[in-house]
């Protein structure tokens, strides 16, 4: 049952962790870009300490103490986005608002606005 | 000029005045201290929403608004004062009007957008052994803001960068470390920027992920960038890189077809010491050395049999006996701040 401290196994750092059953994982991050990506199926009894679980499913029987977990579906409409995320059409669900810009009545170009979204 | 106290534990008359009165909630703190005034905190403000710095600025000649983490028994020790987003609050800290704040010994974590969101006018903000971790986005995270100093701050295990300091300018780091971020350490996009005696290390795997990413009229001075894919990469020029160890990252030092001025910098184990361009030049003005091949220049490729470092593993970042920035002797500081 080892504690495994301090690295970073967010993305495709993932198959770097390599935890037994009864690891203990302490200010490690997991963060992934695809929301309720499965990790560590199948090892049980392990335990998040301190840790970045961001688009993370743990093992049923995992626990967690002081951990961010919660899951949020990025948008690729957004510049700079993450990479490995699913292509969004320009009426997305992460879309906010739009600004039009019209001169003289006409219609010359539409700003879209979005942001990514937290979701269950 | 009035000292004040914050304890979410207390349960008093929630009027700040002593410990036993302290104020509940960090929100309180934020709202009533004023120029001059200090506000000693302790113990740990569970949020459901942002903290939002929205009323009282520090003044010149009179004073930042100060707030300092204690230990239980009040004494100033270095024990920080936890802000704990728990994953539902979008910030630890939000601020877009008000400058000259002061914060040491605060830690936050676990917000659903990043421990700290600036824009605007929030300006001359100081912050003393600070942390910012697992945080949704980045761990700093400002916009428009000018002159921001980070003393012996730590950004870790946030799922974009430890430290995004994205404009305007002036912004200052010293003995801080970014590292197991998901994207980038120190991305610093604000011109006139310095980070000295700072560490990045084991930040994002990603093409374009950086240790340390700097913009216009920049320094990285006597830093160290470990196991990136980028160590350092220049936004923009001129960025001075001096006395620096970049080791084991994918490539040492990206100029970005920017000038970059290099001197006295150690590479070991970098897939590529250097990028765009790969060549030292002093003609094209790319990537040059302070002074173009003279002997007090040592900018050394791979003379150290490892990477000096007392122990990587346990990111121990303090240099063996002996071992220097540059390898060439005449270096002997360590760092001494680790991880």
């Amino acid at each position: 049952m080892a504690i495994i401290k301090n690295k970073n196994f967010s993305k495709s750092y993932l198959p770097k962790a390599t935890p037994q059953n009864g690891d203990t994982f302490q200010n490690c991050n997991f963060a992934q870009v695809k929301p309720h990506t499965e990790i560590f199926n199948g090892i049980t009894g392990l335990k998040f300490v301190g840790c970045n679980l961001l688009n993370c499913n743990i093992p049923p029987d995992a626990k967690k103490d002081d951990c961010l977990h919660l899951h949020k579906l990025y948008c690729s409409n957004i510049p700079g986005h993450k990479l490995g995320i699913d292509e969004c059409l320009e009426d997305c669900i992460h879309k906010i608002d739009s600004d039009e810009i019209r001169i003289d009545g006409q219609l010359i170009d539409k700003v879209n606005h979005y942001e990514d979204k937290i979701v269950e | 000029m009035a000292t004040y106290y914050c304890d979410p534990d207390a349960n008093g008359n929630d009027d700040g005045s002593d410990w036993t009165n302290a104020w509940e909630t960090f929100q309180q703190a934020a709202d009533n201290v004023t120029a001059g005034d200090i506000c000693y905190c302790r113990n740990t403000d569970t949020l459901t929403a942002p903290v939002d710095f929205d009323t009282n600025s520090g003044v010149n000649g009179t004073g930042y608004c100060k707030f300092i983490g204690c230990a239980a028994d009040g004494s100033v020790d270095g024990t920080r004062f936890v802000l704990d987003a728990n994953s539902a609050a979008a910030q630890c800290i939000l601020s877009s009007t008000v400058g000259l704040i002061w914060l040491e010994n605060i830690e936050m974590k676990n917000a659903t957008g990043s421990g700290y969101d600036a824009t605007g006018q929030s300006d001359n903000w100081v912050w003393v052994n600070c942390i910012s971790h697992n945080n949704s986005n980045h761990g700093w995270d400002t916009t428009g803001c000018y002159a921001h100093d980070f003393i012996k701050c730590q950004g870790y295990s946030n799922t974009d960068s430890g430290f995004y300091l994205a404009s305007q300018a002036r912004y200052f780091l010293f003995l801080c470390v970014a590292y197991d971020n998901s994207d980038n350490g120190f991305y610093i996009y604000a011109n006139q920027s310095t980070a000295s005696h700072c560490i990045t290390h084991d930040n994002g795997a990603d093409s374009g992920d950086r240790g340390f990413g700097m913009n216009y009229h920049s320094q990285v001075l006597n830093c160290i960038a470990d196991g990136e894919v980028e160590g350092i990469y220049l936004h923009n020029e001129p960025v001075r890189i001096y006395a620096s160890r970049i080791t084991n990252c994918t490539e040492g030092i990206d100029f970005n077809n920017n000038v970059g001025l290099c001197g006295w910098n150690l590479f070991h184990n970098n897939t590529n010491d250097r990028a765009n361009p790969a060549a030292w030049s002093s003609v094209g003005l790319d990537a040059a050395y302070i002074q173009d091949e003279s002997e007090t220049n040592t900018n050394l490729d791979d003379q150290d049999a490892d990477d000096g470092y007392e122990n990587l593993a346990n990111d121990d970042f303090n240099l063996k006996p002996g071992r220097t920035y540059n390898g060439d002797g005449s270096d002997t500081v360590g760092l001494n701040i680790g991880s």
